[in-house]
């Protein structure tokens, strides 16, 4: 009897352990998933700041140079044209 | 006996306690379980959300190139602009040959204004524009200062205009005089061409060397039968090349109504590679472009400005 229980108990002690030790190791992860998620964030942010920075320097240049922007995509309108009756 | 009967007295107590504590062994474990699951659970969540964020970041990385390029094209958007044509032109150079060798169903037209420019340019550049096409202008230069179709505007700055609008600018003489003396001989004709090219190098800063002789290269070969050699001759170091025309609505001479000039217009189409010739003083002409166009893009027409590679463009 005394046998059984002290088995059960070893066991329980067991579980608790591994448990236990599961349990920091997916804290330890957690915590250090967080800290990346941080630094992804921050680099997000940076990175789109920079891009409205780049977006707005685009929409001030094309105003600048509006005729000539459009006589460009104008131009590539018709490359792509001829590219396609080419490959047909 | 005293032994057994203790025994007796202690084992309920044990037996309580020791219930206890595996009630509190197997409540730690419910515990820790249920922590696992929860901690595993934010784990995934986190996981998702970094990816979700790396995902955003690559999309936000790949923006930054294209807007950089973007930058880039803006800041050097001449270059940008003849580096296209010049693309386009090569590849253009490639489908005439298909055409030629009949090895598509693609044609080409190439429209073309002569005489110019006009008052009525304007009308003719802002159609073009709607249409996203790019024609050829033959232009002259005597008597542009001001409008010959409206007095009180001047034509000069039109030429830029045409050049800004993405058109070939070309030579057609600077007078167009045929029959007071343009063709009497190799070295006035010449002289007439030059003067008309540094015209238009000055009010557009583009060097052309594109000709079309007034009255057709046929008109020049009969009027100055002897000298046409050297005037071939001339071009050819000047490196010039001449262009005629296959098709037209007639606006050129007499056309007595809108109805005509469309039948001239469609009778005339019939060749896979066209070279249209239309006046932009003609306000018939200025009135069918619209349904020209629409016309042409209709039978398979890609309308491309011309280019002096053209197989079209004799050198």
């Amino acid at each position: 009897m005394k046998k059984v229980a002290l088995s059960i108990l070893f066991l329980l002690l067991g579980i608790i352990i591994y448990s236990s030790y599961k349990l920091i190791i997916i804290e330890k992860e957690n915590i250090k998933l967080r800290s990346v998620i941080n630094s992804v964030t921050k680099d997000n942010k940076t990175i789109k700041n920079s891009n409205i920075n780049y977006q707005k320097q685009i929409n001030i240049l094309k105003d600048e140079k509006k005729d000539k922007w459009e006589e460009l995509e104008e131009w590539k309108k018709t490359k792509i044209e001829i590219e396609e009756a080419l490959s047909s | 006996m005293e032994k057994d009967k203790n025994r007796n007295r202690r084992s309920p107590i044990f037996l309580i306690v020791s219930m206890l504590c595996f009630i509190i062994l197997i409540i730690i474990i419910i515990y820790n379980f249920y922590s696992l699951n929860k901690s595993s659970t934010k784990n995934k969540e986190l996981n998702n959300t970094l990816n979700t964020l790396k995902e955003n970041y690559n999309i936000e990385i790949n923006k930054e190139s294209e807007l950089k390029n973007n930058i880039d094209e803006l800041n050097n958007i001449d270059n940008n602009i003849s580096k296209t044509k010049e693309e386009v032109f090569k590849l253009a150079s490639k489908l005439e040959n298909k055409i030629t060798n009949n090895e598509t169903k693609y044609k080409i037209a190439y429209l073309t204004f002569d005489d110019g420019p006009y008052y009525s340019t304007d009308k003719v550049l802002d159609i073009l524009k709607k249409y996203n096409i790019k024609a050829t202008f033959f232009t002259i230069g005597l008597d542009k200062d001001i409008c010959f179709d409206n007095k009180n505007y001047s034509c000069a700055d039109t030429y830029k205009k045409i050049v800004d609008g993405g058109h070939t600018i070309a030579n057609h003489t600077y007078s167009h005089l045929i029959f007071r003396g343009l063709y009497n001989n190799s070295e006035l004709f010449i002289n007439q061409v030059i003067k008309q090219e540094e015209l238009i190098k000055d009010r557009t800063g583009v060097t052309t060397n594109i000709l079309r002789f007034p009255g057709g290269s046929n008109t020049a070969k009969s009027l100055c039968r002897n000298d046409i050699d050297k005037i071939m001759k001339s071009l050819q170091d000047r490196h010039y090349g001449w262009v005629d025309w296959t098709a037209q609505d007639g606006d050129g001479g007499y056309l007595p109504s809108y109805e005509k000039a469309w039948s001239n217009f469609t009778n005339s189409i019939n060749e896979n590679i066209e070279v249209i010739l239309f006046h932009d003083y003609s306000n018939i002409t200025i009135s069918m472009l619209p349904k020209a166009i629409e016309y042409l893009e209709e039978r398979d027409y890609i309308l491309l400005p011309l280019f002096y590679e053209s197989i079209k463009v004799n050198k």
